[in-house]
């Protein structure tokens, strides 16, 4: 497998899954990204990096109950895996290092 | 968040192609969820943007979804898996084929005789396709045709060109890489020491082996032909005169019989090369070759060149080089005909010369003076036509026999289906079906085939040896591919509305259900009944057309005259001996046997006015013995040697055209002729004819003139005495053979020679008539089906109507009624419809047509009608006679 590091973009797709909780499908995460970020992300992006990330072993999906939206089809829920867990605490945990290390003196006057 | 609305109207759904596209792509674990998606967007979509866009934005994803993860991968095992269900669709296919044999005969019967046809076709094809392709420069070779315009708006399109045409090409037109020139009229005895054998071929010039791909095994091709009275044998030719003995370099005697005086008669010839034999797919034909410096002697004719009047002797051929093109030639001919045309101010008539393709000559459009094989193009055209409905309406028939069989296969595709086949499935195991039986049908067609195409080879206006449909492996794997889309095409339909059946429906109650797709096969039924009745129309009317032109009067009496071919012999010996035969009434000499399609002109003037005239030489003894009605003046009278103004005799027409007024006023007027070999001869009128039919019936009666000039005798006309015919061929061709014994003799009937140039008809009246046997076949074995299964699912409304008291005939007609509605609608249809096609497109440029009855065309229909009575009445009979009883207990 090609690097446990997270790319920016499947940082935040992993945050707004562990954040949606039961409710993480390609269209919700969607539009919840869409929302916090505010730039437009486009489903075949978000698909593919929770394809990615289902790979990686981060995230675990199962398929929910048939409804009559969506024309009967069901949907794709995404869960965060422990190891999805860990690798998120370990990317917070290396920023805010490095967080620390910044003088305060940097940000001053902004 | 979500849009709360319950499901999109199925109308304004996403694009179903795109959905399926992304279900052929997509990965089956990843594809549910991914559809729902998209659905979802779309659905949003259109709430925001509008039901177009949504759609846009649907396929637009659908396609930007086509990724590495996304898409499966090709699947052996998916293919694997059809492969081996074959073998049981197979099983299924023969098994359901045993158990309804009826139906399985009359479709492979029905099948394999319009398959028969087909293969025909495909060979005729396959042949045609072959014509002259051994040429290495086909496609660089241009032959030059003539159109003529005569003042009277008369055009006509001939496949010679005049020299000058080719002289001009040779020097004026740029690209030009070789002309060649071909004389036609070549036919003789070449002889040596006193072995004799009979030739043909063509003058040609030297340019012969460069243009054309014809395997010169003796001799320089660029010199063979080279100088005068030198020739070319074929091996055959060589192989006959001297046997194994080298040819080249001796001399031979030939003695041309075409066209007689333009070379001395048994000139001495140098043969400087051996050519192979023409192969059987040339559209030239040859077994010698002389070259056309010959012709171009001082002396002979040819040598004066006239743009129109020698526009009829020769076959020009043009070969382009490398790199140029057709439209150079074109533009140039079209220059030269416009120039020589302004030079040559000649009684409006006017020659317009162009190119035509190597490809285009054989088949291609009909053109007057080829003598070498022809195949015209309409008529290939037509045939495949013809053949494509006959192919169309067997498939019908397939079609509308296993949809008639739906109910019976319902079950068991419901079955199928429930067990998990799915459309493809349902629908590749119909058209395995459909194949196998067009597979059965093809063995059988085979068999058919062979007797079919040795009829058609006799057919000349196909044939001409050019085409043997010999059997070939590649014509073989031609037919199995034939027969294999013939299958697919037939089992096409019921595969599909097969597919289409729900698994639902498919219960037992099904079988009361009135039957769907009723007027789809009525409308076959119909058209099929349509096509044989619109066939055997066309074959009487063809039939009353022959008839009627055979039979027309021409004017002149055409009854137990034999028409001797002279073959050179000396005509006063012949006449001798034939007049002293008791069966011989009259004896007369002719130079062309009229009224059978051959046109023989010349120029005459009158005072300021000119203008071509057929004519005929003959002598004293001709018109008392063709019965021609003198209107005015006299006969010829006796003239010894070689007489040059014995005065003419005209008709009554030819006074219109030269407005020389009434027969008497016109007796004794001077006119001037210019033909062959003379200029300006002054004819006086001698007496004027009724008018009569020098032509065929397509053309009008026109201006003739008979002229007296023993020179040009070739013809003898004996009149024999009724009842005594076959006696007197016997002597007379004892006699022929005592005066020349080295040629058989050529004699016919005239009445038989005007058949013969009407055979085109007869021809017409075969292969319309064949055809409508076969389409005839078809429709009533559908017809039969059709019947069979109507009656057979309605056997318990039959048997409870019995029950209730209805009889025989009651029964008979409320099952026969329906048939016999649609028989009479394809009757409505179909004869008038090819009455008027027959009328307007096939006679349309024949002036005299054979008037139509109702009889004629009626006839057909009744026996049409009688055959459809016979198969409905024999099936429904059947069925009202079967005992309720046996058909009702189990209810």
């Amino acid at each position: 497998m090609k690097g446990t590091n997270l790319g920016e973009f499947e940082e935040l797709v992993l945050l707004t899954i562990a954040a949606l909780m039961e409710e993480a499908y390609s269209v919700a995460v969607c539009d919840e990204l869409t929302k916090h970020t505010g730039r437009e992300v486009k489903l075949g992006v978000v698909h593919a990096v929770l394809n990615r990330l289902e790979e990686k072993g981060y995230v675990k999906s199962g398929l929910g109950e048939a409804t009559n939206v969506r024309g009967g089809r069901r949907k794709r829920f995404y869960t965060i895996t422990s190891g999805g867990k860990a690798t998120l605490l370990k990317a917070r945990e290396q920023r805010d290092q490095l967080w620390s290390l910044i003088p305060d003196i940097v940000f001053k006057g902004i | 968040m979500k849009p709360k609305q319950s499901g999109s109207p199925r109308t304004d759904g996403p694009p179903r192609w795109a959905s399926r596209l992304l279900e052929w792509y997509c990965k089956p674990s990843l594809y549910e969820d991914l559809q729902g998606d998209l659905l979802e967007y779309f659905e949003r979509n259109v709430e925001k943007k509008g039901v177009l866009r949504a759609k846009l934005i649907y396929i637009v994803d659908v396609l930007k979804f086509f990724r590495t993860y996304t898409v499966q991968k090709p699947q052996i095992f998916k293919g694997m898996n059809q492969f081996i269900l074959l073998s049981n669709y197979f099983k299924t296919s023969v098994r359901s084929m045993a158990r309804s044999k009826l139906f399985t005969t009359i479709n492979v019967v029905g099948l394999a005789i319009s398959m028969s046809v087909g293969l025909l076709l495909i060979a005729l094809l396959y042949d045609i396709q072959k014509i002259d392709d051994f040429h290495t420069n086909k496609d660089r070779i241009y032959r030059i045709i003539s159109k003529r315009h005569v003042s009277n708006g008369g055009v006509s399109n001939f496949a010679t060109a005049s020299v000058v045409a080719a002289e001009r090409v040779r020097e004026e037109v740029p690209g030009v890489e070789k002309v060649v020139v071909l004389n036609g009229g070549l036919t003789g005895d070449v002889s040596l020491d006193e072995r004799a054998i009979s030739v043909g071929g063509f003058f040609a010039s030297q340019e012969f082996f460069d243009v054309f791909s014809f395997d010169l095994k003796r001799g320089n091709p660029g010199t063979v032909l080279a100088a005068p009275n030198t020739v070319v044998l074929t091996e055959s030719t060589a192989k006959k005169l001297f046997g194994d003995a080298e040819a080249v370099g001796k001399t031979i005697f030939f003695e041309n019989a075409g066209r007689g005086s333009a070379v001395a008669d048994k000139s001495e010839y140098l043969v400087t090369g051996i050519v192979k034999d023409v192969p059987p797919n040339s559209h030239l034909r040859f077994n010698l070759l002389v070259s056309y410096a010959t012709l171009e002697k001082p002396g002979s004719d040819a040598s004066k060149q006239d743009w129109l009047k020698d526009m009829m002797s020769d076959n020009v051929y043009v070969l382009l080089d490398q790199n140029n093109s057709r439209e150079v030639l074109d533009r140039n001919l079209e220059r030269i005909s416009s120039k020589e045309n302004a030079a040559f101010k000649n009684a409006g008539t006017t020659v317009t010369v162009r190119a035509q393709a190597f490809n285009d000559i054989v088949p291609g459009p009909h053109l007057i003076n080829w003598r070498g094989p022809k195949l015209e193009a309409n008529t290939v055209n037509i045939l495949i036509a013809l053949v494509v409905v006959i192919m169309v309406s067997a498939c019908f028939n397939y079609t509308n026999l296993s949809i008639a069989r739906s109910l019976t296969r319902a079950k068991e595709v419901g079955i199928r289906k429930v067990v998990g086949a799915g459309k493809a499935h349902i629908a590749g195991q119909f058209i395995v079906e459909a194949i196998v039986i067009s597979l059965l049908s093809l063995c059988l067609a085979i068999l058919l085939f062979f007797p079919i195409r040795n009829e058609f080879l006799q057919l000349n206006e196909f044939a001409s040896g050019m085409v043997s449909l010999s059997p070939s492996l590649a014509l073989f794997s031609l037919f199995g591919v034939f027969a294999i889309a013939i299958g697919i095409l037939a089992g096409m339909v019921p595969a599909i509305s097969f597919s289409k059946i729900k698994s639902l429906h498919m219960s037992g109650r099904l079988s009361n259900r009135p039957m769907k797709g009723l007027g789809l096969r009525r409308t076959l039924i119909v058209l099929q009944y349509a096509f044989s009745l619109a066939f055997i129309t066309a074959a009487t009317l063809a039939y009353k057309q022959f008839h009627y032109s055979v039979n027309f009067d021409l004017g002149y009496d055409t009854k137990n005259v034999l028409n001797i071919d002279l073959q050179k012999n000396n005509p006063d010996v012949v006449i001798e001996q034939l007049s002293q035969l008791n069966e011989v009434e009259a004896v007369a000499q002719s130079f062309s046997v009229m009224s059978t399609g051959y046109y023989w002109y010349t120029q005459v003037r009158y005072l300021g006015d000119s203008a071509y005239f057929n004519f005929n030489s003959i002598d004293e003894n001709y018109i008392p013995l063709l019965d021609h009605k003198l209107l005015a003046g006299s006969n010829f009278h006796h003239m010894a040697g070689d007489v040059k103004t014995a005065g003419v005799i005209v008709n009554s027409k030819f006074l219109e055209r030269l407005h020389l007024g009434s027969p008497e006023e016109a007796i004794g007027k001077n006119l001037y002729f210019s033909g062959v070999g003379e200029s300006n001869v002054r004819e006086q009128i001698l007496g004027v004819v009724e008018d009569f039919h020098y032509g065929m019936l397509d053309s009008p009666v026109e201006p003739f003139v008979f002229r007296y000039a023993p020179q040009n005798y070739q013809v003898v006309n004996v009149k024999l005495k009724e009842g005594e015919l076959l006696a007197a061929m016997d002597k007379i061709e004892k006699i022929w053979n005592e005066v020349d014994p080295g040629h058989p003799l050529k004699a016919e009937f005239y009445d038989r020679r005007i058949e013969m140039a009407y055979q085109e008809y007869l021809t017409m009246v075969k292969v319309v008539g064949f055809l409508a046997v076969i389409s005839l076949s078809i429709a009533s074995l559908g017809l039969l089906g059709m019947v069979v299964f109507t009656t057979e699912s309605r056997m318990k409304e039959i048997s409870i109507r019995k029950v209730l008291g209805a009889t025989e005939g009651s029964l008979l007609y409320l099952l026969s009624r329906g048939f016999i509605t649609l028989l009479l609608i394809a009757g409505s249809l179909a004869v008038p419809a090819t009455t008027w096609v027959f009328e307007k497109k096939v006679l349309s440029n024949v002036i005299y047509k054979a008037p139509v009855g109702p009889m004629e065309l009626l006839s057909g229909g009744a026996f049409v009608l009688v055959l459809a009575l016979i198969a409905i009445g024999t099936q429904t009979l059947k069925a009202a006679r079967t005992n309720p009883a046996q058909i009702l207990r189990n209810e």
